[in-house]
């Protein structure tokens, strides 16, 4: 038996020591993914509530597939179900006034657009191009996680790409 | 292969997985397409503006905030559990305490050792913390502190009579940056500082008998690590792993995942049984 796979037996025992690290060997990577689709304002509620379902759900666990894939399937579930349930809209869209452009400035910084692009587009979209971009996950991994078939993880890239593009270029970025 | 059909497969291309038969036709349509080679194009930008995003970091106490729930959670279950086993937990308790009776007896005599080891739990928790800031600085510490040298890996099996298992490292892909023979109160042992590719480093201590008390009450586990099993100890900043090689204790101090540790073990594991 790996060495991973006895330390998750023992957290899913309940044991303390085991759970503190499996939370730390994932939460960095579960953090940024969740920030990324729930935003600033609820990232750190999201990721409570992650490792808890992760906790909860041990047992489950059948080591068919990675650990790391499972937990980052249960915490892209949490942060979609999250927004469900409090009906938001994405961030960029609930106010703008509260971006930069506030007083019909212009974004500048390169980064700022981005931000600002990037929650405009569909939650869904925002978790297949951080997996693919930031985690540099597989195709095969970004289909797990989502739960979609292999074959449509391409089209569903294409269309996050697309959508950020479209978003960047309506907020002024020049290619 | 037309626009329409090309741009279906933008991503898979761009991404590397495509069939070589396929990417190639994709290829020489971009090659000729200006929009889709615009396209493609956008497609590294993007990921280079996402590589580019700071990496966020959860809050020091989330922990915390996790295990209390954690804790309500499973309380009304253990609650159960313990009612059951109230009525046949006296017997174990007097038991219990028997044993601690004559753990203090034995104590008593091992008083004085216990107080040197005590005085280096706390100088090692100390510099530990100190650990992946400044690693010379630890190595220099315990040094100056407990009579430590830099050796050579030839002087140093002559003082400890083994060689360092550390050296073993090097053909796993690590480098040896430096050790040092300590005289610590429980043995005299070594410490190298190993640096891995991307520069980071880490710290080994091969020691007689187990160390405990470096550690403090910081979460632990032990798992098996192939034939091997491995206290996984959880520091403030960094993972450390100690297991049993042949006859000495090896101590990994930043280690940096739980993914490196069966390399670490299996990299400095012995032919023969005496290590």
């Amino acid at each position: 038996m790996s060495l991973e796979s006895s330390l998750i037996k023992l957290a899913a025992t309940g044991d303390g020591d085991a759970q503190r690290l499996v939370y730390e060997s994932l939460k960095q990577t579960l953090h940024c993914l969740i920030l990324r689709i729930v935003g600033p304002e609820d990232v750190d509620d999201v990721t409570q509530d992650s490792f808890l379902k992760i906790f909860s759900s041990l047992h489950s666990f059948s080591f068919d597939s990675s650990f790391s894939t499972w937990a980052h399937r249960v915490a892209v579930n949490e942060s979609l179900q999250h927004l469900r349930r409090s009906k938001r809209r994405p961030a960029a869209q609930l106010d703008d006034t509260d971006m930069p452009s506030k007083a019909h400035e212009p974004i500048t910084e390169l980064q700022d657009l981005f931000h600002v692009a990037f929650e405009r587009i569909d939650p869904e979209l925002r978790a297949i191009l951080h997996l693919k971009e930031s985690n540099e996950a597989s195709y095969a991994e970004i289909a797990e996680i989502l739960g979609i078939p292999e074959g449509t993880v391409g089209s569903r890239l294409n269309r996050a790409r697309r959508e950020l593009k479209s978003q960047l270029l309506a907020l002024g970025w020049e290619e | 292969m037309d626009c329409m059909t090309a741009k279906g497969y933008l991503s898979d291309c761009y991404d590397g997985e495509l069939s070589p038969e396929l990417a190639m036709e994709v290829r020489l349509h971009i090659d000729r397409c200006h929009a889709c080679s615009a396209e493609l194009k956008s497609f590294g930008e993007i990921a280079r503006m996402m590589k580019d995003e700071e990496q966020s970091h959860p809050p020091q106490g989330l922990w915390g905030q996790i295990s209390d729930r954690l804790e309500e959670h499973t309380g009304i279950r253990q609650i159960r559990v313990v009612r059951m086993l109230k009525a046949s937990l006296v017997p174990v308790l007097v038991a219990c305490l028997l044993i601690s009776v004559g753990m203090w007896w034995r104590s008593r005599n091992d008083a004085l050792h216990a107080q040197s080891h005590a005085s280096l739990a706390v100088n090692m928790q100390h510099v530990l913390g100190q650990f992946p800031d400044d690693p010379v600085k630890v190595v220099d510490t315990l040094s100056e502190e407990y009579a430590g040298r830099k050796v050579s890996f030839d002087d140093a099996e002559k003082l400890l009579g083994y060689r360092p298992a550390a050296q073993r490292l090097s053909a796993g892909g690590y480098q040896l940056t430096s050790t040092h023979v300590l005289k610590m109160p429980c043995c005299t042992c070594s410490a190298s500082i190993v640096s891995r590719i991307d520069g980071s480093e880490f710290l080994i201590f091969e020691h007689n008998e187990a160390q405990p008390m470096w550690f403090g009450d910081a979460p632990s586990v032990v798992a098996k690590c192939g034939q091997k099993s491995c206290r996984c100890i959880q520091l403030p900043k960094q993972l450390a792993v100690t297991w049993l090689e042949g006859k000495r204790h090896v101590t990994v101090i930043g280690a940096a995942s739980i993914d490196e540790v069966p390399r670490l073990v299996a990299a400095m594991e012995s032919e023969s049984p005496a290590g």
